[in-house]
C-alpha cells in the first residue's frame, strides 16, 4: 500500500495544475474573507465565521475538489488507469491511495483556506477572532474540504468523467441544495450546506451526511472498478 | 513462458475472444498477427486481468494479479499515448517506479535506453508518436522484467527507430527472456518473430514457428517465361498443372516442382526464359490463413 500512495503522490505532484489548483482556492477564499473583513460595523467572529458561509465556501473549496475529480477523471481521460491498474492492481489499492492522498491533500487546502482567511482579516479587518473561534475554523474547513473531495474522487470514479464528476459538483452544493433547502427538507441531512456549519457552530455531527455522501460513492467507485474493465 | 489458457472475452452477444489457448516461449520473439477486429488488444488486455472475461494466463507459473513484482516480472506497454500530457517523461516514469517499488535510478538508465534522456524533463503532451512509442517502452524496460508484452511498439518509429526496436527486442529474446509483440508490419514481423500467434474473429488461426506458417499457408508457384506461353499453358494443362497468365506475359505455375514443366517445355520444343521458384512472403501467407477472418476490408 505504501508504494500505491508513492505512487499517487508522485502522480499529484508531478503536475502542475495541482499547484495552481492549490493556490487558487485561497486566493479566492482571500478575496471572499476581504470584503467581510471590511464591515467594520461587523463584530470579528461574524466577519471571520460569514467568509465561510455557504456559497463562499462551496467556490473557495472548488479548485481542490477538481484535483479530487482529477485523479480519477484524467485517468480515464489520458487513458492512463491501464498504467495505474498494471503498477498498482487491486481496486483496493488503487482506490485507497487515491483516497489517502487526495484527502492529504485536501487537508491543506482546507488549512489554506483558513489561513487566508486569517490573512484577509489582518490585512483589512481590525482584530483576529480568537483562537478557539480559529481551531474550530481548522477543524471545520479540513472536515468539509476532504469529505467534499472524497465525493468529488467517489463521483469522478462512477462517472469517468472529470467535467461530469465537476459539473455535479459544481451543481449539488449550489442548485441542487438550494432547491432542498427551499423545499424545507431538513438542514441537518443536507450534506454539503449542513457540514459548512462544523466551522462556525462546532456541532459535530453536522458533516454526518457529507460523511455518508462521500463513503457511498467511495464504495460505489471500489465497486465500479471490481466489476468494469479498465 | 506464457500460457494462455481458454481467454473469452463476450461484449453483450458479440464475442470477441473466443476460446483462445496459447503459448509463447522464452528465448524467441514471438509475433501476435490479426487482422484489424481480430481481437489482438483485448487479447493482451484479459491477459493482465485489465479486461472481465474468461480464462487464464500465468507469466512463469503465476498469473499477473499474483505475482509478487509484476514490473520486474512482465514489462507492458499497451498504449502509448496512455500518458498525461502535462507529465515530464521523467515525472512519468518516475511515477511507475514508485508505484512498482523500483529505486529511482532506473528512471534515467531506461530513459537514456530508449534514447530518451535528453527529453526528460519534457512534457510528454509534446512527443510524437515515435518519442511516446519510447516512453512507452521505457515504462515497461524499467523494472528490467523477463517477459515484454508490447501491443504495436513499431507504430511511429522512424526507420532508424524500427531497426533499433528489432535489435532490442531480438537481444532481449536471446537472453532467454520472453518477448510478445503484436503488430501490423507484417515485413517487419518476418524479420523480427521467430515464433507467431495468429487470430482471426478472435479464434487462433495459428501456433507456430514462423517459417512452418509461412510454408504451411503458401502455394507453390513457378514463374515461366517461354517463347510461346500460350502453348506452354495448354500442354501443362494437359499434364494436370494450372498455369495462369500474368500481365508480364509470364506464366505462374500452381507446381513447385520445374523439373516438369521444363520437360513439358523441352518436349514441345518451347524455349525458356525464366522458371524460378516464387516463395510466399508472410504478407502473403498471413493473408491466405486469415482470408476468411478480417471484419474490415477495403477495395483497391
Amino acid at each position: 500500500m505504501l508504494d500505491a500512495i508513492r505512487y499517487e503522490v508522485v502522480r499529484l505532484r508531478s503536475l502542475r495544475s495541482t499547484w495552481v489548483l492549490f493556490a487558487t482556492g485561497p486566493v479566492i477564499q482571500f478575496l471572499f474573507a476581504l470584503i467581510w473583513a471590511t464591515h467594520h460595523d461587523l463584530p470579528v467572529q461574524t466577519r471571520f465565521d460569514n467568509a465561510f458561509a455557504g456559497l463562499f465556501l462551496a467556490l473557495a473549496v472548488l479548485p481542490a475538489l477538481a484535483v479530487a475529480v482529477a485523479a480519477f477523471g484524467h485517468e480515464y481521460r489520458y487513458r492512463t488507469i491501464i498504467t495505474t491498474t498494471l503498477t498498482l492492481r487491486t481496486p483496493s489499492r488503487i482506490l485507497g491511495a487515491k483516497a489517502v492522498v487526495v484527502a492529504v491533500f485536501a487537508a491543506a487546502s482546507g488549512l489554506a483556506l483558513v489561513a487566508a482567511t486569517l490573512l484577509a482579516n489582518a490585512v483589512g479587518g481590525d482584530g483576529l477572532p480568537g483562537g478557539a473561534v480559529i481551531g474550530q475554523a481548522v477543524v471545520g474547513a479540513i472536515v468539509y474540504t476532504v469529505l467534499g473531495s472524497l465525493v468529488g474522487l467517489g463521483v469522478a470514479a462512477v462517472t469517468r468523467n472529470a467535467t461530469v464528476a465537476l459539473v455535479a459538483l459544481i451543481a449539488f452544493p449550489t442548485v441542487i441544495e438550494t432547491l432542498l433547502a427551499l423545499a424545507r427538507v431538513d438542514p441537518a441531512v443536507i450534506p454539503f450546506a449542513s457540514a459548512t456549519r462544523l466551522i462556525t457552530s462546532g456541532r459535530w455531527t453536522s458533516p454526518l451526511a457529507l460523511l455518508v455522501l462521500a463513503a457511498t460513492f467511495l464504495v460505489a467507485s471500489w465497486l465500479t472498478l471490481r466489476r468494469r474493465d479498465a | 513462458m506464457i500460457v494462455a489458457r481458454g481467454l473469452t472475452k463476450r461484449y453483450g452477444s458479440v464475442t470477441a475472444v473466443d476460446d483462445l489457448s496459447f503459448t509463447v516461449q522464452p528465448g524467441v520473439v514471438t509475433g501476435f498477427l490479426g487482422p484489424n477486429g481480430a481481437g489482438k488488444s483485448t487479447t493482451m488486455r484479459l491477459m493482465l486481468g485489465l479486461d472481465h472475461g474468461a480464462g487464464r494466463t500465468e507469466f512463469d507459473g503465476r498469473g499477473y494479479g499474483e505475482l509478487a513484482h509484476p514490473a520486474r516480472t512482465v514489462g507492458v506497454m499497451l498504449d502509448a499515448r496512455a500518458v498525461h500530457p502535462g507529465r515530464t517523461a521523467r515525472a512519468h516514469l518516475s511515477m511507475v517506479a514508485a508505484g512498482a517499488g523500483l529505486p529511482s535510478g532506473r528512471v534515467d538508465r531506461a530513459l537514456d535506453r530508449v534514447g530518451l534522456l535528453e527529453v526528460a524533463n519534457r512534457r510528454a503532451g509534446g512527443f510524437s508518436l515515435g518519442m511516446s512509442q519510447r516512453l512507452g517502452l521505457a515504462a515497461a524496460l524499467l523494472g528490467d522484467p523477463g517477459t515484454l508484452m508490447l501491443d504495436e511498439p513499431a507504430n511511429g518509429l522512424d526507420p532508424e527507430g524500427v531497426r533499433w526496436l528489432r535489435d532490442l527486442l531480438k537481444a532481449f529474446a536471446a537472453e532467454g527472456r520472453t518477448v510478445f509483440v503484436s503488430s501490423h508490419q507484417l515485413n517487419e514481423m518476418a524479420v523480427l518473430a521467430d515464433a507467431l500467434v495468429v487470430i482471426g474473429q478472435g479464434r487462433l488461426v495459428a501456433a507456430e514457428a514462423t517459417n512452418a506458417f509461412v510454408a504451411r499457408n503458401s502455394r507453390p508457384e513457378v514463374l515461366v517465361r517461354a517463347s510461346d506461353p500460350g502453348l506452354l499453358a495448354h500442354l501443362l494443362g494437359q499434364g494436370g498443372l494450372r498455369a495462369m497468365p500474368s500481365p508480364d506475359g509470364a506464366l505462374v505455375v500452381d507446381t513447385h516442382d520445374t523439373d516438369a514443366v521444363a520437360t513439358i517445355a523441352m518436349h514441345a520444343g518451347i524455349v525458356l526464359r525464366e522458371l524460378t521458384v516464387r516463395h510466399s512472403s508472410l504478407e502473403d501467407a498471413f493473408f491466405a490463413a486469415t482470408a476468411g477472418a478480417a471484419q474490415f476490408r477495403g477495395r483497391a
